[in-house]
Parts: C-alpha cells; sequence; structure tokens
C-alpha cells in the first residue's frame, strides 16, 4: 500500500488496519507529517506541526499493540486540531497575537479523552483569531487555504481543521462550533463536522468565544468517522457544569438501520433565500437520495431565523466584550478588525437585554420544536447558499464590511447555536468551479444517533467524500 | 417608568461615545461609533421585541432543562 493509499483511508479505515497490524502508527503518521510537509506552503492549514512528539507517540502506540495491550477505538490514528483546546504547559495560541506564548495550566477533557483512546497528535491547526471570523482569515498567522482552490475561503473558525482533514493531512480534527465554525469549514472543504446538541461535549479547556452557545465537535472525512470521534468525545464531565451527566452513546452502532419512513422538513422560507443555481441543484439531488431511501420530505415554514440570528448575536457579543474587555482597553491594536467588529457592539448592550436574550432561549426552542419537530424527524438545508467565495472577496475593507460578510455566510448556521440543537455538515457535490457545496441536517435535542444514520445512509448512495483535492 | 417605543433610531453615535467614555472606558471614533449605533439598536430592539415572550419565573438554566425536557418527551 503507497502512502497515497494510507492517506485516503477513512479514520475508521487506518484505525482497524493499524489494529490488525496492515501497517504502523509509525507508518502512518510518517505520511500524514510528509504530506503536511508538502502541503503547508499552498494552505497554511497548521499554526505548529510536532513532528517529533508526534512520530515518538507513534511508536509508542505500536509497541502497545505487539505486547497486545488494549487499545482503543482511535489507538495510532493520527489528528491534529484546532489551536484552542489546552494541554498544560502546551502553547495554545487561539489564532491570536495575545495569546502567542500562551502556556494553559490545564488540559481540555475532550485532549484527554482522544489520548485515552490512542490517537497522536500531529500539530495544531490555524483558527480564525479567537474563534471569532467565518472565512478563516487571520491577519496574524496568515490566512488558511482551500485545498480544492487556494485562492478560496475554507470558511471559519475552524479553517485548518477543514483545511488538513479536506487536504488529507489528517483523518480527523477538532473544531469548536459557536455560530457555525465548525460546519461552515467542512461544508468548505468538502468533510463532515459534526455541532452537537449543547451540553453534550464537554467545553472544558478550550479557548472560549461565547460561553452559552460554543460547542466542540469533529470534522472528518465520513460520517462513520465522525460518529467515532464523537463516541470518544461525548459523556458527562464534572469539571463543565454545562455538560449533561450522562455517559456517550455508540453512534457508530447506531449507523445501522434504516431511515424508510423518516420526515426530513425542507424550509420554504429563510435558507433558500440568494441561493445560487449550483447550490439548489445539489440540495435538490441529495433530497432526491434521501427519498430513495425512503424518506418522506415535507416542504415547511419554520419560525423566523433572522430573529433567531439576532438573538444569538446579542449573547456572542455581549459575552466576547465581557471575556475580551481587559485587552480591548490595554491592547485593542493586537485584534483585528474582523474580530474588533464582531464583539464591539457586546459592550454597549445593556445587560437587562443580553439577560433577556439569554432567558429567551427556552421559549424560542419550545416554539421551534413545536412548529418544527412536531412535524418532521429532521431539517434539511444548505449550509451555505453560495459555494465558498474567495479570499479577496471576503477581505473586510473598511470596518462597515464585516457585519456584511459575516451575515451572509453564516445565516444558515448561526440560529441552530442560538437553540442548542444538533447538526451535521456532509459533502453534496461541487459546484461548476469544482468547490464544494454542502447540506446540513438538524434534529431534536440529543438526535444526534438519527442524524448521523441518515447521513452515513446517504454517504453509501453516493461518493462525494471519497473525492480528493489534487494539491 | 413609562415605555417608549421604538422608533428604530433610539440609539445615537452620540450615545455609543458617551456609553463607552463613561461606563466602559472605550474611546469610539467618530465613524465608527455611527456603525455601532446601528448595530446596537437592531440587537436590542430585537431582543426588547421578542421578550413580551418572558415570564416572570424565567430563569438562563430553564434553558438546558428544556433541552432536556424536549428529549426526553420524544424518547417516550
Amino acid at each position: 500500500m503507497t502512502d497515497t493509499d494510507v492517506l485516503n483511508l477513512s479514520l475508521s479505515a487506518v484505525a482497524d488496519g493499524i489494529r490488525r497490524k496492515k501497517f504502523s502508527s509509525v507508518e502512518v503518521t510518517r505520511a500524514c507529517l510528509e504530506r503536511a510537509a508538502r502541503v503547508q506552503p499552498a494552505l497554511n492549514c497548521f499554526i505548529a506541526i510536532e513532528g517529533d512528539a508526534a512520530l515518538k507517540a507513534a511508536r509508542k502506540a505500536d509497541q502497545a499493540r505487539k505486547r497486545g495491550a488494549g487499545l482503543g477505538l482511535l489507538h495510532g490514528v493520527p489528528l491534529a486540531h484546532k489551536d484552542m483546546f489546552y494541554r498544560a504547559g502546551k502553547i495554545s495560541t487561539g489564532g491570536s497575537k495575545i495569546l502567542r506564548d500562551y502556556r494553559p495550566g490545564v488540559t481540555a477533557t475532550v485532549v484527554e479523552r482522544l489520548a485515552a483512546a490512542g490517537a497522536i497528535w500531529l500539530g495544531n491547526l490555524n483558527m480564525a483569531e479567537f474563534a471569532a471570523n467565518p472565512t478563516g482569515h487571520n491577519d496574524h498567522w496568515g490566512h488558511c487555504r482551500n485545498p480544492w482552490n487556494p485562492a478560496h475561503i475554507t470558511g471559519g473558525s475552524s479553517s485548518g481543521s477543514g483545511s488538513a482533514v479536506g487536504a488529507r493531512v489528517c483523518y480527523g480534527a477538532l473544531g469548536s462550533d459557536t455560530g457555525g465554525s465548525v460546519r461552515l469549514p467542512a461544508a468548505a472543504c468538502g468533510v463532515v463536522g459534526l455541532k452537537p446538541t449543547y451540553g453534550l461535549v464537554s467545553r472544558y479547556g478550550i479557548l472560549p468565544r461565547s460561553w452559552s452557545q460554543d460547542t466542540v465537535g469533529p470534522l472528518t472525512r465520513t460520517v462513520r468517522d465522525c460518529a467515532r470521534m464523537t463516541r470518544v468525545i461525548a459523556g458527562a464531565d464534572a469539571r463543565d457544569p454545562t455538560c449533561v451527566q450522562e455517559p456517550a452513546v455508540d453512534y457508530e452502532a447506531a449507523l445501522a438501520g434504516r431511515i424508510k419512513g423518516l420526515r426530513i422538513g425542507v424550509p420554504v422560507n429563510h435558507y433558500y433565500d440568494g441561493a445560487t443555481d449550483d447550490v439548489r441543484k445539489r440540495m435538490a439531488e441529495s433530497l432526491a437520495v434521501f427519498k430513495s431511501l425512503g424518506a418522506r420530505i415535507i416542504e415547511m415554514k419554520v419560525p423566523d431565523p433572522q430573529e433567531i440570528f439576532l438573538l444569538s448575536a446579542t449573547v456572542s457579543q455581549s459575552e466576547a466584550a465581557t471575556m475580551h474587555g481587559p485587552w480591548i482597553r490595554t491592547r485593542p491594536r493586537d485584534y483585528s478588525l474582523y474580530v474588533r467588529s464582531r464583539m464591539e457592539a457586546g459592550f454597549h448592550i445593556p445587560v437587562t437585554t443580553y439577560l433577556q436574550a439569554i432567558n429567551l432561549r427556552a421559549h424560542l426552542l419550545a416554539e421551534f420544536m413545536r412548529a418544527v419537530y412536531a412535524k418532521v424527524d429532521l431539517l434539511h438545508t444548505p449550509v451555505m447558499v453560495m459555494p465558498p467565495p474567495t479570499i479577496a472577496e471576503t477581505e473586510p475593507k473598511g470596518s462597515g464590511d464585516v457585519a456584511g460578510i459575516v451575515s451572509r455566510i453564516t445565516r444558515n448556521t448561526r440560529p441552530t447555536n442560538y437553540l442548542g440543537l444538533p447538526a451535521l455538515s456532509v459533502p453534496a457535490g461541487f459546484s461548476k468551479d469544482g468547490l464544494p457545496i454542502a447540506f446540513q441536517l438538524m434534529g431534536r435535542p440529543f438526535s444526534e444517533a438519527l442524524i448521523f444514520r441518515a447521513a452515513h445512509l446517504y454517504q453509501q448512495e453516493t461518493d462525494w467524500h471519497i473525492r480528493m483535492p489534487s494539491l | 417608568m413609562r415605555r417608549i417605543p421604538g422608533d428604530g433610531h433610539s440609539v445615537t453615535p452620540q450615545l455609543i461615545r458617551d456609553h463607552g467614555r463613561q461606563l466602559a472606558r472605550l474611546d469610539v471614533a467618530g465613524h465608527r461609533a455611527g456603525e455601532l449605533a446601528a448595530e446596537v439598536d437592531r440587537l436590542n430592539n430585537a431582543v426588547l421585541d421578542g421578550a413580551t415572550r418572558l415570564d416572570f419565573n424565567d430563569e438562563p438554566a430553564r434553558f438546558t432543562e428544556t433541552l432536556l425536557a424536549l428529549r426526553e418527551t420524544k424518547s417516550r
């Protein structure tokens, strides 16, 4: 098997291959590191590559396998992560200038769980500064670039996670999603990305963006891989009081089954506004696949996502202004225009308004559930209404463009974060210019197993997820 | 206190500059104050309009409780 063959394997396949001694973790890790070195100049998907440490960990993994130790679900599998998941004593920049040398004192729960499952840490991936823009621009560490066309954005804020997984540099990556930051790079880079239900995955030890809406989710090439990583990282964590006190589900086992009779809702309002012909065509094709699998497609009007969008922005701006206030007052020039613009309003929103926006969440969630999930099991929408634009097109030229750029890109993703609901971005084909297009499946609280099953069956009928970019 | 219906222009650039200086220890440039006034106005009014749904007994923890309750309803 050549290095290219190995790199093209899914996470699950490479884990099984290591377990069955078809190849070693050292061989796989070395192939990933060579690929990383080759694509980094074009994509800038890494902030730091930890080659020596990764190979050392891979050798340990191979020794453990040799002596017959119990092997975890990710034993010997190279992963890389958005540079905001803390490891005690190791630099975690958050994609920022301010935290360039920051060494947190704690390790994130999700990092501990991946390590316990045997995963190898290849390096720290590029990201939007402080997880605060949806494009992948980064004035401090350089813009991250799309593996399908480096002139185009990766989506953000988990830009390096989308780019690296799409480019076959690693088999999976963690990202965070506060307004679409997992789903947007997954969609733009042609990979799968999960925004889990709020509280399913621990936020302990991650750089915050908006405490009330932050979620942690994996980006992978296949739905099965995403289910496996989610099984590893999900579940109760006493160190995160917002985490639900229940064990993780075996999401991979839940892939087995059918979706005959499943009701899939398609919104007739908001979600297709401004959609390009390419996007409309791919959405229709994907719905036809679900129909062929026995699902019922039901067109419906959903509660006004624009109201939810504004409430979500009120919460995220207020919380970001609260946590960044001391630095904004003392080091304003160390922030990019993108980031400053996305929190400044938060300094001027009355605290009573913020708390009302927080208290409205339960009401709007209940209304949304009655209006939507009493009638359908899942919602299907485009992740973005256009293929990923170019980096130049989304560069803010003045402070006024930022809000417009952000709202065009995040209009279909942000409402889900305010409601706390799960959503999975799934590759659905390409534009006429060869850029990835994706749909998202959204569901009831903690319905990840059903979402994974539907998306997995879709991937059994299509081959978008196994196509690779030519780099 | 009497409720004043929002007219969509209640936040002015001057208010943003004064608020920034007096309550947030921030200097806001004139051009930016205009943009922020429009943004704060939009966000604030969206919340105030929606707040007619709120009940005296609401509190932030109800959100997680609702997420769990709606999941449990389905599983039954």
